[in-house]
């Protein structure tokens, strides 16, 4: 089984876990999913050949539905950090873009002067453009807009606030 | 394929045998229901799994990781005899009210 094969498989699995989890699955439940339908693939890969094999699957996201019933009082936790995480880099390149226009625009007036400034649309940012002898140097600073942006996206996707309704629907009534 | 005739396949063909998802659907198809995909087989284990009408235990494998073999438990050996019952039934009704209709459309 080559890396390709290997690749393949594993994000047929990631898929199928990214499903599992939006439908409240416990993670040891899904544990257990994803290395049953990882040692099914490699039976089958060996067989027919991973695109066969990850093609037999059909869709995940049907798979993970057959196979187990929604809860939703549970938090989403993959699907929370896998949002965060594409928020902020999207944010960041984004950030990265806005800080080239910016760079750009100064260097076109060609100041003799370093130049300080912010993109307006990220509060917190900072740029700095500095000319030297034998050329000129750039900084900036993105602020915290991308980090916010990353964190706000993986609280909405979570939804962490089922774990304490979990925990206090947990708690032992008191009847005295 | 009818809905629930796949669990009482499964549980009938692990109930001949332990056996894990990828083999199943391979017996599957040997006994000619080639249409049926990896995808629609796989969750119908995991639900008899939740279910507790099957068990399963996991044994080492030496081509990758371990294989997840399923065996029936007495509950899935009651749904299985159940569901068999049912199933008879429903074919032999099915066949009596096809049967003379099949005969007149030949005889035509």
């Amino acid at each position: 089984m080559n890396v390709l094969d290997r690749i393949r498989i594993e994000r047929a699995v990631l898929s199928y876990d990214w499903w599992l989890d939006l439908r409240g699955t416990p993670r040891r439940r899904r544990r257990d999913l994803r290395g049953e339908l990882r040692a099914n693939l490699r039976e089958a890969a060996a067989c027919s050949g991973s695109k066969a094999a990850v093609a037999g699957l059909g869709s995940t996201r049907q798979m993970a539905t057959d196979a187990s019933a929604e809860d939703p009082t549970r938090p989403r936790w993959t699907v929370g950090v896998h949002s965060g995480l594409a928020a902020l880099v999207l944010t960041m390149f984004a950030a990265f873009l806005a800080g080239l226009a910016w760079a750009d625009g100064v260097m076109s007036a060609d100041p003799d002067e370093p130049v300080r400034g912010s993109v307006t649309l990220l509060p917190g940012s900072s740029m700095g453009y500095e000319p030297l002898a034998d050329g000129f140097a750039v900084s900036a600073s993105v602020g915290w807009l991308p980090v916010a942006v990353g964190v706000l996206v993986f609280v909405l996707a979570a939804r962490p606030w089922r774990a304490l309704g979990r925990r206090r629907s947990a708690e032992p009534v008191d009847l005295g | 394929m009818l809905k629930g005739v796949l669990p009482l396949l499964l549980l009938r063909l692990v109930g001949d045998a332990e056996d894990y998802g990828y083999s199943l659907v391979l017996r599957l198809h040997e006994r000619g229901l080639s249409d049926l995909t990896e995808g629609t087989v796989y969750p119908a284990l995991s639900r008899l799994e939740s279910r507790a009408l099957l068990g399963s235990r996991l044994v080492p494998s030496a081509s990758g990781p371990a294989r997840k073999y399923y065996e029936l438990t007495p509950t899935g050996a009651e749904e299985l005899a159940r569901g068999a019952a049912a199933w008879a039934f429903l074919a032999g009704t099915v066949h009596d009210i096809l049967s003379p209709a099949m005969a007149r459309r030949s005889q035509r």
